[in-house]
C-alpha cells in the first residue's frame, strides 16, 4: 500500500466518522419533533385560555421524560406515549382546572372568557345574507338538514347541525328590525346582529313578530325534528301578510314503531311545534292582532321568479347551495 | 377511591414535604400521562394538592420551568385516612374466609 492510498483511506474515514456523527445529531434533533408535534395537537384541544399554562407544563415534563434514556428510539417511544396521553385527557384536565388556574394568560392572543361564556367571535353588524350564511353552508355541508327562506329576490339556505343554531329577535319597532343570531361551529360561536329596514317586508309589527316566532321555533324544531322547512316569507309587495310553507314541512313525519312523541316540546308550541296562536280570539292590539292569512301555495324557492332587488343586499343567484363555490366576503 | 388514585396519594405521602413533578410522578407510579394528570388536576382541585410553577430562567437552566405539586395543609390528613379505609378494606378481602385458602394436600 503507498502512502497515497493510506492518506485517502484516512481522509474518507474521518469525512465519514463526522458525516456520521452529524446525521446522528439531525435525527436525534428530528425525532423530538414528533412528541412535541403531538404535544401542539393536544394544546389545540384545551381552552385556549388555559393552553399556555397547560402546554407549559407538560412540556417542562416531555422534556424530562426524552432525557430519561439513552436509547434514542425508547426515548421517542416514551415521549409519543406522554404526549398522547395529553390528547385523550387534556379536555379533561382543563376542566377540572378550570375554576383553579385563573384564564388570565391566554394564549395565542385568543380573548380571554369568563369560565361559562363559549369563545365568541363577534361580527358586528353583519348582514345576514353574507358571511353568516354562506360560512354556514360551507363549514355545515355535511349536515343533512337545512332551513330554506326566501325572503323577496333572497333565498338563505341554512345548513343546521343539531342545536348549532341559534336565533333571536333583539329588536322591532317601525323603523328598525334586528336579529342576533347565534350559530355554533365546531368549539366556536359567531355571534352576528343583522339589522333589517321593516318597511323592505311592507310588515305591520304583529305580522312581523309571528313571522319572527316562527321561524326562531323553526329553528328550535331541529333539536328534535329533523327536517327540511321551507320558508316562503313575506314579499315587499303592499299585500297582507302571507307566511307560506310547503307541505313537507307541515306535515307531521309519522313516528316510528314504538317512539314516542318528543316531550321536550315546549307547551306553547303546536304539535308541529308552531306557535300556538288562537286565531279566533278577538284582536287586543299590538302583537295579537289578527292578520288575514292567504291559502298556502307551494312555492319551489329554487324555481320562483325573482323579485325586485331589495336595497343593498345581494340579489339571490339561483344556486344549488350545496354545490355552489364557497362564498368569501372579498367576492 | 380507585388503584391510581391510590398510587399518586401513596407517593405523595412517602415525603410529605416534597415537591414533586409530573414526570417524577410517572416515574414513581408507572402511570401513564393520560391517568396521572387528570388524577392530579381533581385532587388539586379538591384542595388535597397545591402546584406551583418553578421559578427558575429557562435559558440559563437549559429547560422549561416545571410545575411542582405538593400536599397542601388541608390535603395530608384525609390522604392518610383514604389510604388507612383503602388498606383496610383490602385486608377484609385478603381474609381466609373470602380468599382461596391454601389448597389441601393428598394422601400419596
Amino acid at each position: 500500500m503507498t502512502i497515497g492510498s493510506a492518506l485517502i483511506t484516512a481522509t474518507i474515514a474521518i469525512i465519514s466518522a463526522v458525516l456520521a456523527g452529524l446525521v446522528q445529531k439531525e435525527v436525534e434533533g428530528a425525532i423530538k419533533i414528533l412528541p412535541f408535534g403531538m404535544l401542539n395537537v393536544a394544546r389545540l384541544i384545551v381552552p385556549a385560555s388555559q393552553r399556555r399554562d397547560l402546554y407549559d407544563e407538560w412540556a417542562a415534563d416531555l422534556y424530562d421524560v426524552l432525557d430519561g434514556d439513552d436509547r434514542p428510539f425508547v426515548r421517542v417511544w416514551y415521549g409519543i406515549r406522554f404526549s398522547l396521553g395529553f390528547i385523550w385527557s387534556g379536555r379533561k384536565i382543563a376542566r377540572e382546572l378550570q375554576p383553579l388556574r385563573s384564564p388570565g394568560t391566554a394564549a395565542d392572543g385568543a380573548p380571554t372568557t369568563s369560565p361559562s361564556e363559549p369563545p365568541t367571535i363577534a361580527l358586528p353588524r353583519v348582514n345576514v345574507n353574507v358571511s353568516l350564511i354562506q360560512e354556514l353552508i360551507a363549514r355545515a355541508r355535511k349536515s343533512q338538514e337545512s332551513e330554506e327562506f326566501v325572503v323577496g329576490d333572497m333565498r338563505f339556505t341554512f345548513p343546521i347541525r343539531k342545536r348549532g343554531l341559534g336565533y333571536s329577535r333583539e329588536e322591532v319597532t317601525s323603523a328598525l328590525y334586528r336579529l342576533r343570531v347565534v350559530v355554533r361551529l365546531n368549539r366556536y360561536w359567531l355571534l352576528s346582529v343583522a339589522d333589517f329596514e321593516p318597511s323592505l317586508f311592507s310588515l305591520e309589527e304583529g305580522g312581523f313578530l309571528e313571522h319572527d316566532v316562527n321561524m326562531a321555533f323553526s329553528v328550535l324544531r331541529y333539536a328534535f325534528q329533523p327536517r327540511i322547512t321551507k320558508y316562503d316569507a313575506p314579499s315587499t309587495q303592499p299585500r297582507p301578510r302571507t307566511v307560506e310553507r310547503s307541505a313537507a314541512a307541515t306535515r307531521r313525519p309519522s313516528p316510528r314503531p314504538g317512539k314516542r312523541v318528543s316531550p321536550r316540546v315546549p307547551p306553547y308550541l303546536g304539535i308541529d311545534g308552531n306557535l300556538d296562536i288562537d286565531r279566533t280570539a278577538p284582536p287586543t292590539g299590538g302583537v295579537s292582532q289578527r292578520i288575514p292569512r292567504q291559502a298556502a301555495r307551494p312555492v319551489d324557492p329554487l324555481t320562483a321568479p325573482l323579485q325586485r332587488p331589495m336595497g343593498s343586499l345581494r340579489a339571490a343567484r339561483p344556486v344549488d347551495p350545496l354545490t355552489a363555490p364557497l362564498w368569501r366576503p372579498d367576492d | 377511591m380507585t388503584v391510581p388514585v391510590m398510587q399518586v396519594i401513596s407517593a405523595f405521602l412517602e415525603d410529605p414535604q416534597a415537591k414533586r413533578y409530573g414526570a417524577e410522578l410517572i416515574r414513581a407510579t408507572h402511570l401513564q400521562s393520560g391517568t396521572l394528570y387528570p388524577i392530579l388536576a381533581r385532587l388539586e382541585r379538591n384542595g388535597w394538592l397545591v402546584s406551583q410553577k418553578e421559578a427558575i430562567d429557562p435559558k440559563k437552566e437549559g429547560r422549561p420551568a416545571r410545575r411542582y405539586y405538593e400536599l397542601s395543609p388541608d390535603g395530608a390528613a384525609p390522604m392518610r385516612q383514604a389510604r388507612a379505609e383503602i388498606h383496610e378494606a383490602l385486608k377484609k378481602i385478603e381474609s381466609p374466609a373470602i380468599g382461596w385458602g391454601k389448597p389441601e394436600a393428598h394422601p400419596a
